[in-house]
């Protein structure tokens, strides 16, 4: 199984193809799904913003100048779309209750040192191709089987493993220290 | 990959957020898709002639404002050129009459009918000193 650039996906979604937008869809949805989770608190907001910026970026995709660099197009809408929809949250209402952290319960030391690691984490993913980045997060922080990675992104159960594989070694030359281990 | 090479081990990624499970992935792809299908139909539909017409729109109508500036101008600027080419002729001396004798020539009219055009004949024009 020839797995399909991001650029022929792009250039078969521009002229209609469903499946080609699908395979996009499958590929980038996770990888998506973080950085909308770090836009936003709520685990709700981020896929509903995940699936808005999907939205968007099929009705904007002559947008995309540079088809094979997606990913990092997609994710610009994902940010934007967060900016619009934590503006309209500020708008709509005061932050309630019960979201505000509890006297004690808040660390900041800790909250500070998750939200460096959360950036390192996010660079060095950003540096990963679309099928390895797409296969780690689903392996390694979803528990997904190769096979079910293998049905849902197009690719071969082989190719996940090197994929994986892969997306394993550029993180660990990329991360460098044990933080991640 | 080489077979001899270990498998790097597993990377911790907790810290970027909540894991997700194959139903809510598949349920996610499946919103997505829904919420595209008019696009995409969009997209498949062939372009009639109003769709071509309305894409083509912005276009065609910069083109014809272009086109009909360039027609304006054309039409305006020999209008004041004659205008002020037959005062001229009234009560300019010869070097006024050989600047639009030139003008004439510039436009591609044989210096004959530019005269004629210009209601002086060439022997009057040719007189004054």
């Amino acid at each position: 199984m020839t797995e399909e650039s991001d650029a022929d996906l792009v250039a078969r979604s521009r002229g209609g193809d469903a499946a080609a937008f699908e395979l996009l869809v499958r590929r980038h949805y996770r990888a998506t799904l973080v950085v909308a989770q770090q836009a936003m608190r709520d685990p709700q907001d981020a896929e509903d913003i995940t699936q808005d910026a999907f939205v968007r970026a099929l009705e904007r995709l002559e947008q995309c100048r540079d088809p094979a660099r997606f990913s990092a197009w997609l994710h610009q809408i994902v940010r934007n779309v967060a900016h619009d929809l934590r503006d309209k949250q500020r708008v709509r209402k005061a932050e309630p209750l019960d979201e505000i952290d509890p006297v004690g319960k808040s660390n900041p030391a800790r909250d500070a040192e998750n939200a460096e690691l959360r950036v390192r984490l996010s660079t060095a993913l950003d540096q990963l191709t679309t099928m390895q980045r797409a296969v780690l997060l689903f392996f390694d922080r979803d528990g997904f089987s190769h096979g079910e990675i293998a049905r849902r992104v197009g690719c071969s159960v082989g190719m996940s493993q090197q994929h994986l594989f892969a997306a394993r070694k550029t993180m660990r030359r990329l991360l460098g220290s044990s933080d991640v281990a | 990959m080489s077979p001899d090479e270990p498998t790097p081990d597993p990377i911790d990624m907790s810290a970027l957020g909540a894991p997700l499970d194959v139903l809510r992935f598949d349920a996610g792809v499946a919103a997505i898709m829904r919420a595209s299908t008019r696009e995409l139909q969009r997209r498949r539909a062939k372009p009639t002639l109003s769709l071509i017409v309305v894409q083509w729109r912005r276009p065609v109508l910069s083109f014809s404002g272009l086109a009909a500036a360039a027609a304006l101008a054309l039409f305006v600027v020999p209008q004041r050129s004659s205008s002020s080419t037959s005062l001229s002729v009234a009560s300019a001396p010869a070097s006024t009459l050989s600047d639009s004798a030139s003008v004439a020539e510039w436009l591609g009219v044989p210096s004959a009918y530019a005269s004629v055009v210009e209601g002086v004949s060439p022997a009057v024009a040719g007189s004054t000193p």
